[in-house]
């Protein structure tokens, strides 16, 4: 069994059906990338199972554990993190505190903190945020104001804030957007560093079609919110109704 | 009374003083729920037009602050309700479109607090000012006499309850004229259209070539309006002092809002009358506990119905 | 500031380079204002005073009153500036506080023990008013707080009369000695002699030094609080909710527990209140007037830092207790003009200083801490 199970996952909104009846498996240790469209359905797809929204029918399992319709934190706290589209960083606090704030909610998640200590004596968090600085290259940078940093660096920021949680599976919405060849490149082998280092799952959301076809290992297409293919890149590539829903879009 | 009296009689009051909070409450949720724009300063408004309609109506004596001061015994125009009820909602209007203008758009792309702040303080400016010029005392309410031959003040006898008070009906008729003819505005209009559409459709609208930044301003213009003709009409049966702002009306405007919904108009109406009959069947019951009754059913609301009657669930992430 | 350079600063600069640089540079600034406060605020402006012939010293009493402000709004702040929640109804809080302990006093009459049964009330009503309020954000949180202020206005004038003595206000506080021994109008000393003058003490009352060491404590604790992992979580509240409830945490939960710890500064600084007043009436322990009250002086002193809002107390304390009692050559009396100029000057400061008056101030004074420690003051 895969860790992140979705089974017959619908979001419906009034009169427009946003995910349509998608069942999808991914398993342990491995990269798969959604993609398809604008507008498919991709990001609200992630919503439901992060629990953003409650989906309107299906259920999401993930490590045997039933989560649907489970609120944000509590998906979290069972070991799923996403990194956001538009960097979602908390703008005048540090970039240190930025990633502390994930390592404490990874480290305590519920409410036990005394609120008379000081941050900087909780030793785990401490590790876990320099470690997690490091590994982005920002750790120089802590002191700074999480908005001065440029755009780029705010991405890393924004995966560094992510992977804090200690997740076991990580949901990257589009994480090169905007991004130069170099960055774009740096990403693609933080991911498979991602990967093979800290034997994380991947789940990604990319228009970025080259960096797909390197990084994954299944490419899941949504197309008005309903899955049409779901197979390895090669296999993908040759799919008629795949080409048929890319007509004139994205060469694959 | 028996039952059915003290029934009837506390859904006709419950009808008048609910007209007036529906009144509130459409001016508020329209501003709302256009613009995501939280307005304090609605009570202000509310105060300006009552002290608008009090000076229009009639003359009135004053005794302290600044034009006292200066030697201004009796000021008002005269004019009478007909003429109040033109000059008023006039006024009403010019200042919400240049309170849009100059205070509101600012705060926009502002987060939310920083709008009730400001208009918060605007509400206070305001309710001083309104102190220091006309002075604190409290002045009588001026109910009309009578409006185009037809008596309007004393009691009328109505079946069951006896005897009523006149100028209340008119009061109920008034208010629901007012709230068909905001109705239709916004069922006909352009700018009714942006209302209707709520701030998540704005970005159609403007792309159907309606002009948003004119639109928004006469949206204020219209919710001020709409609630300095609420201050109209409490000056003639209600006293006026400078508090009233929040008490009679920010707060119940409110109140209705989170009943009804945000950006619902039929919310308002049907807010305004639900709290309009609680509250009135409360002050001829257990009076005490009439103002707290008010609270409690808004706390209620908002445990087992959050967005409202008509409010639409938010996505709250 | 820059934590790196407090490694370089303590070789160079010791002890005052490190205190300025270091975390309970408030707490220890604080404590050494509480000393000469009184002073400052009474004695010293009427000298001033006397300079331009205009009467703006401080009365006595009126440093503890800005104190006691002072506590509630620091503890206003950290929902307010830090969390990012806009309530209008502490005054709940507050007056069920000076409610409760004037209501103590007929049993017990210690300050102390006052003010600690009303903070314990305040904070045990601040959990249902909070987990209803919290619900909703924005306007709809505001506005249900003022709510439960203003029922509990109505209550205490009507049917809650019977306890609060409704509008005839409360007045039987049998306020005793303060840890049984220190009369609370009695002067700790007549005078102080210092070598080169003698110092009157009549403003260092016993329940200056009462509500003092409560001030020091409140801000200790808040700054203590503001260090720990809630510090952090409820700034982090307050700049991108969304983003907190996917590091996994209970947003709710934080929200819920800014709110009452908020709700027990103002319970504490409305028991202290209570005890100074020994008169209290719904109208000002209740009102919504009053919850208004500390969001202008928290604004205006400066939300977003700890101390700031203590400014912003004192600004408006004293321009209400004093100026307003003013008379200048052309005006005229001020009297309750200051409120225009007040509500004039929040609308100024909330559209151009959003933090408030207090970091140009906190700036100026790290500025000359740098110029102390020969530090280049880049900051």
């Amino acid at each position: 069994m895969g860790l992140l199970e979705v089974e017959g996952l619908t979001k419906n909104f009034g009169g427009l059906t946003a995910v349509d009846n998608v069942t999808l498996s991914v398993e342990r240790g491995t990269v798969q990338a959604i993609i398809g469209p604008n507008g498919a359905g991709k990001t609200t797809f992630i919503n439901c199972v992060s629990g953003l929204l409650e989906p309107s029918d299906g259920t999401v399992t993930f490590d045997g554990e039933d989560i649907t319709g489970l609120p944000p934190h509590e998906t979290v706290q069972a070991g799923i993190s996403k990194s956001f589209q538009t960097a979602s960083i908390f703008p005048t606090m540090t970039v240190e505190n930025n990633v502390q704030i994930a390592a404490f909610g990874a480290e305590h998640g519920s409410f036990r903190f005394n609120f008379l200590k000081r941050r900087e004596d909780y030793d785990e968090v401490q590790a876990v945020t320099e470690r997690m600085l490091r590994s982005v290259e920002l750790w120089g940078a802590r002191e700074e104001e999480a908005q001065n940093l440029p755009y780029g660096d705010k991405r890393r920021l924004e995966i560094a804030i992510a992977l804090a949680s200690e997740p076991q599976l990580l949901f990257m919405d589009e994480p090169t957007a905007g991004m130069s060849p170099e960055e774009t490149q740096e990403t693609v082998d933080l991911i498979k560093e991602l990967q093979e280092e800290l034997g994380l799952t991947i789940v990604l959301i990319e228009h970025d079609m080259e960096l797909i076809f390197e990084v994954a290992d299944r490419i899941a297409v949504l197309h008005r919110g309903a899955i049409i293919a779901n197979a390895t890149p090669s296999e993908v590539k040759g799919d008629p109704d795949v080409q048929e829903a890319y007509l004139g879009g994205v060469e694959i | 009374m028996s039952v059915v009296q003290q029934t009837v009689s506390i859904l006709l009051n419950g009808l008048q003083l609910g007209a007036i909070y529906a009144l509130l409450g459409i001016g508020l949720t329209i501003i709302l729920g256009t613009m995501n724009f939280l307005n304090l300063a609605h009570g202000a408004l509310y105060l300006i037009g009552s002290y608008v309609g009090l000076l229009t109506i009639k003359t009135i004596s004053l005794r302290d602050g600044i034009l006292a001061d200066l030697g201004y015994q009796d000021v008002g125009l005269g004019a009478g309700f007909l003429g109040a009820l033109l000059v008023v909602p006039v006024v009403g209007f010019v200042i919400g479109v240049v309170m849009e203008r100059t205070v509101a758009k600012p705060f926009y792309k502002r987060p939310h607090t920083d709008q009730l702040l400001v208009t918060f303080g605007l509400a206070l400016v305001v309710e001083e000012l309104v102190k220091q010029i006309i002075g604190g005392n409290t002045f009588q309410s001026a109910t009309p006499e009578s409006i185009f031959g037809i008596t309007t003040s004393g009691p009328i006898n109505l079946p069951i309850v006896g005897a009523f008070p006149r100028w209340r009906l008119v009061i109920v008729l008034i208010a629901f004229i007012v709230i068909g003819l905001t109705g239709l505005l916004i069922a006909r209009t352009d700018w009714g259209l942006i209302v209707k559409a709520g701030t998540h459709d704005s970005e159609m609208v403007t792309l159907l070539g309606v002009p948003i930044g004119r639109s928004y301003a006469l949206i204020f213009g219209v919710g001020a309006a709409l609630a300095a003709l609420a201050g109209l009409i409490g000056t003639t049966y209600l006293t006026v002092d400078p508090g009233i702002g929040t008490q009679r009306a920010l707060i119940p405007a409110f109140l209705v809002l989170v009943i009804g919904g945000a950006g619902s108009v039929r919310g308002a109406i049907v807010g305004g009358l639900v709290l309009g009959v609680v509250v009135s069947a409360f002050q001829q019951t257990y009076s005490q506990w009439a103002m707290i009754a008010m609270y409690m059913l808004v706390a209620i609301v908002l445990v087992v119905r959050p967005q409202g009657i008509f409010g639409s669930v938010e996505v709250e992430g | 500031m820059s934590e790196e350079t407090t490694q370089e600063s303590t070789s160079d600069s010791g002890l005052i380079g490190t205190l300025v640089e270091s975390e309970y540079l408030p707490v220890v600034g604080f404590a050494l204002g509480l000393l000469v406060f009184p002073w400052l605020l009474i004695d010293g402006l009427q000298l001033i005073g006397e300079f331009i012939d205009v009467s703006i010293g401080g009365y006595q009493g009126l440093p503890q009153l800005v104190l006691i402000y002072g506590v509630v709004v620091v503890g206003f702040n950290i929902l307010l500036g830090f969390t990012g929640l806009l309530s209008f109804g502490h005054a709940a809080f507050f007056g069920t506080a000076a409610y409760v302990g004037g209501l103590m006093s007929w049993t017990i009459g210690d300050p102390v023990v006052m003010t600690i049964a009303g903070a314990v009330v305040a904070t045990l009503l601040a959990w249902p008013i909070g987990f209803v309020s919290i619900r909703r954000s924005g306007v709809y949180f505001a506005v249900i707080t003022l709510t439960f202020g203003q029922m509990l206005f109505f209550w205490a004038m009507g049917p809650g009369a019977w306890l609060t003595n409704g509008d005839d206000g409360f007045s039987e506080f049998q306020t005793s000695a303060f840890l049984g021994t220190f009369e609370l109008d009695q002067p700790v000393l007549d005078t102080l002699d210092l070598v080169v003058f003698q110092l009157d003490m009549e403003a260092y009352t016993w329940e200056y030094v009462f509500v003092g060491i409560v001030a020091l404590i409140a801000v200790w604790t808040a700054n203590r609080m503001l260090h720990s992992p809630y510090g952090l979580i409820f700034k982090a509240l307050g700049e991108n909710q969304q983003r907190v409830s996917f590091v996994g945490l209970n947003v709710f939960r934080y929200k819920l527990m800014a709110f009452i710890i908020s709700a027990a500064f103002a319970g504490v600084g409305g028991a202290m209140w209570g005890i100074h007043e020994s008169y209290i009436h719904p109208g000002t322990a209740y009102y919504w007037i009053q919850s208004g009250d500390f969001v202008i002086m928290t604004v205006l002193g400066g939300a977003g830092s700890l101390i700031g809002p203590v400014f912003g107390a004192l600004i408006f304390e004293y321009v209400s207790n004093v100026i307003s009692g003013v008379s200048l050559p052309v005006i005229g009396s001020i009297g309750s003009l200051w409120r225009i100029v007040l509500g004039g000057t929040f609308v100024i400061v909330v559209w151009a200083f959003p933090r408030g008056i207090y970091p140009p101030i906190r700036d100026a004074v790290s500025w000359l801490g740098s110029l102390l420690t020969g530090q280049g003051g880049d900051d």
